[in-house]
């Protein structure tokens, strides 16, 4: 016998504590954190400040109402959106900026909000119509012509504007570079770094930021689109688990599912990542994480996997072997995107838009279970814990 | 494709392979065991890195850009770029001491990750679970480390043009230099970029804590030099361990055969093919840049190179060990020169930053300013910031001689070199950036040939190319 195997047996690698079910796994973990009360912005009445931090900004109508907008100039993935700031002031003027910056998504503005608002459903709504006043207020056809939606209606009257909601960075442009934190730290130190390490360290707040890290997103909310589900669903009627239209917004609570009630086999494909993504996937099987004990693996064949792990900006050489390996997935299934490239293309956004703005993945995106997992390059935690909800049967 | 003899049969492998890997194609031609023809197509994920960084709008965002082709090699690259970029400037005499120390710190720590992290691979390939999962504990431990010193795994985010970001960039000086000059939009970008970063801002302990006192100098330079010694600490404890299970490794019989005359490489076809890095140095050709060509203060250290001449897998291992422990050890004396020399560095630098200050009748700061830079004593100023009017005359004339800057730094798998031109006044337009694995995946093809089908994943993974940075 070898030495190796000798001693591995006999004393081992010292695992840590096998989680409960349904349990939240910690761990140390670096994030970004908006404090709401510190930013300027929602300091009432300091006109000095004001004319301190926006003396370079006279000449541009629209900035000059918010008090301070470093941070969104500064940011290199237009990750920061301060349009909630500047809402009550003057709805109506056409900000070309804005339009710009948001890039004509209304559902990042809703996922990321629902990150943001922790344990109240509620909160959630408020912040998502609060969110998308702006737009109806906006009454110009450009804006629905980029968006494409008209799914969102919202009444002017019900919302409720508080600082505690508002969290102006969008964590799937957002890729971790601290630029806007650097920033920040001259002017009020609202954007701030963190670390934790143990249980007695974490606020109630960071645990429910990471639980939001992971989420489904789902297409499907609109009017016109219900129409459309139901005849999928109706085709596909003799397989009884494919429910991939179950989620919804409305229904938060009732995100459950019992797909998986053993181990979960994950396939993993690469569409073009730098290979940090690809590390941190690989560190899973180490003795710190240790996936194995929780009934996770990695499959080399599609046949068996009911999570697809996709890393990478998706290419257009890539598409088509991605489809290939969808196609050989067995229902009921998830498409897990981790990392910023999937999501919004991360700081490569120019020249390929990502997984959920390709041309071609329209049905896709309709038809599928799809979680996201932020982060340049996202946290093995923040991985491992997506897969633990899949395992589980519930997302949050 | 390839000629067929009776009995040999063809198959491909990727772009999608078992496991968790990189994207590339494979396409074997063998008779059960022996491989006769390997021919290796990448480019499955090209995502025009360069001609996005091109298009940026600071030079900051084209280090971002750069950091993430190979996110492996990310403080390397990002070094070789910002080389590049002072040599375009003729910074490179004006840039103090300790920065070069900090850079050299985390330059080696990058490469001792990797390296670590590589020594798990090659134990796995051979079967050996164990001391592989081991080795990728304290890999893991390496990053974690990293991260709660400067909230990035992969150590991101650090390098900037003239000195060093660790998160918290340049505290004061951004505003004073907001103060100072008459901004239009287009100078904004190019005055934060160029000019203020050469002063470096440290807050390592006093980032964990969130809270920071900028009033007392003292505090906040032992701070630094604590998060240095605490990342010293921590891995001294993990090279112990690792010691350990090289000893260990080097006593099982079946570890090392497997490693013995598997890939074999011929001197004189490396030497046609350019070969670099660990690959070159398995052969015998000593290409390494910190002896040959020392960039940043490796002048003054001690370097011996580690060299073998049978070109085998075990060579590759056997000097990837010796580069850990002289990697650690570039790491502690760096700590030391930087423990002697950095409150005398510092503190000279503000005295003479001040009281140029002081005098000059260029700068013009308002009184409210003055008192800020009374009461945090931490900040301090290059003779860059004096001369800031020679500055711009600098560039105007690097733009008239179509001047380029060029600069280079050796990562875990050897070179990587970086040129630089075409000054806009916001972003370089010409650029380009050469990894060494261009050349490196050509010998891996070629000298795979006529080997054992068992021993490719020993191959593959003693070579450690990185697909993304062929792709780019």
């Amino acid at each position: 016998m070898a030495i190796w195997t000798f001693d591995g047996l006999r004393f081992g690698v010292k695992s840590v504590e096998f989680p409960k079910e349904n349990d939240f796994y910690e761990g140390f973990y670096s994030y970004i954190k908006f404090d709401a009360d510190k930013c300027l912005n929602s300091i009432k009445n300091d006109e000095d400040t004001l004319d301190k931090n926006n003396a370079l900004n006279k000449d541009n109508d629209n900035l000059s109402k918010l008090k301070c907008s470093k941070c969104r100039e500064i940011c290199p993935t237009s990750a920061i959106d301060l349009s909630g700031y500047y809402k009550d002031k003057d709805i109506n003027n056409k900000d070309i900026d804005r339009i710009k910056y948001n890039n004509g998504e209304i559902n990042k503005n809703i996922n990321s909000n629902k990150y943001n608002n922790n344990k109240d459903i509620n909160k959630d709504i408020d912040s998502i119509k609060y969110n998308n006043i702006k737009y109806n207020n906006n009454d110009d056809n450009n804006i629905n012509d980029i968006n494409g939606n008209d799914n969102i209606t919202v009444n002017i009257s019900d919302a409720s504007i508080n600082n505690a909601n508002i969290n102006i960075i969008d964590i799937k442009k957002c890729i971790y570079c601290g630029l806007c934190v650097s920033e920040c730290l001259n002017i009020s130190k609202a954007i701030s770094f963190g670390n934790y390490i143990d249980k007695d360290n974490i606020s109630s707040d960071i645990i429910n930021n990471l639980k939001f890290n992971a989420f489904i997103e789902n297409f499907n909310k609109g009017k016109n689109n219900k129409n459309k589900d139901n005849e999928e669903n109706k085709n596909n009627k003799d397989k009884k688990n494919d429910s991939g239209n179950n989620f919804s917004n409305s229904n938060i609570n009732k995100k459950k599912f019992n797909f998986f009630k053993k181990s979960l086999f994950v396939k993993h494909i690469d569409t073009g990542s730098c290979g940090a993504c690809e590390s941190e996937i690989i560190a899973l099987n180490n003795p710190y994480y240790n996936m194995h004990r929780l009934g996770i693996f990695i499959t080399p064949s599609p046949r068996f996997a009911d999570v697809i792990l996709l890393t990478g900006v998706f290419t257009d050489k890539m598409s088509d072997i991605f489809y290939n390996v969808l196609d050989n997935t067995p229902k009921p299934r998830f498409i897990l995107l981790a990392g910023a490239c999937p999501l919004s293309g991360g700081i490569y956004s120019e020249c390929s838009p990502g997984f959920l703005k390709y041309k071609s993945n329209g049905d896709i995106l309709k038809s599928e279970n799809i979680v996201l997992v932020p982060g340049c390059p996202p946290n093995p935690f923040m991985i491992l814990n997506a897969l633990l909800f899949i395992k589980a049967g519930a997302l949050i | 494709m390839f000629k067929k003899f009776l009995g040999d049969y063809e198959f491909i492998w990727g772009p999608v392979k078992k496991g968790v890997c990189e994207s590339s194609y494979y396409h074997f031609l063998t008779s059960s065991e022996e491989l006769h023809e390997l021919d290796i197509t990448l480019g499955y994920k090209t995502r025009n890195a360069i001609k996005i960084a091109k298009e940026k709008n600071n030079l900051y965002e084209q280090i971002l850009v750069i950091e993430r082709i190979a996110g492996m090699h990310a403080f390397s690259a990002s070094l070789s770029y910002c080389l590049a970029v002072e040599d375009y400037f003729d910074l490179t005499d004006k840039i103090p001491e300790y920065i070069k120390l900090i850079r050299m710190f985390f330059a080696e720590l990058e490469r001792l990750r990797n390296h670590v992290e590589n020594l798990s691979e090659i134990s796995g390939s051979t079967y050996l679970e164990v001391p592989s999962s081991l080795y990728a504990y304290y890999a893991e431990k390496i990053k974690q480390i990293s991260s709660e010193v400067n909230f990035s795994r992969y150590l991101m985010g650090i390098n900037t043009v003239g000195g060093i970001r660790l998160n918290n960039l340049n505290y004061h000086i951004d505003r004073i230099d907001g103060a100072i000059n008459t901004h239009t939009n287009a100078d904004i970008n190019t005055n934060h970029d160029i000019n203020i970063n050469i002063a470096a801002d440290l807050d390592t302990n006093a980032n964990i804590n969130s809270n920071f006192n900028t009033a007392n100098t003292n505090k906040h330079n032992e701070d630094i030099l604590k998060g240095f010694e605490y990342i010293i600490k921590e891995i001294s404890l993990y090279i112990d361990n690792i010691e350990k299970i090289i000893k260990q490794n080097s006593e099982t019989k079946s570890h090392i055969d497997r490693l013995k005359t598997t890939g074999k490489i011929n001197l004189k076809i490396a030497e046609k093919f350019h070969a670099e890095g660990i690959v070159a140095k398995s052969v015998g050709i000593n290409k390494d840049l910190r002896l040959k060509y020392p960039y940043l203060s490796y002048k003054d250290i001690k370097l011996e190179s580690a060299s073998y001449n049978d070109g085998d897998a075990l060579s590759r291992y056997l000097i990837r060990i010796a580069e850990t422990r002289q990697s650690f050890n570039i790491i502690k004396i760096c700590f030391k020169k930087l423990a002697k020399n950095f409150h005398d560095n510092i503190f000279n630098s503000i005295e003479n930053s001040y009281s140029s200050l002081n005098s000059s009748s260029d700068l013009n700061l308002k009184e409210q300013n003055k008192n800020e830079i009374d009461d945090n004593d931490k900040q301090f100023f290059n003779e860059n910031f004096k001369n800031k009017n020679n500055f711009y005359e600098l560039n105007a004339a690097a733009h008239r001689n179509n001047k380029y800057g060029f600069g280079f730094s050796e990562s875990s798998e050897g070179p990587i070199f970086c040129i630089v031109g075409g000054f806009n006044g916001k972003v370089f337009k010409k650029l380009n950036i050469k990894y060494p694995f261009d050349n490196n995946y050509k010998i891996f093809s070629y000298f795979t040939k006529n080997t054992m089908m068992m021993d490719f994943n020993i191959n593959e993974t003693s070579y450690n190319f990185s697909v993304a940075a062929c792709d780019k």
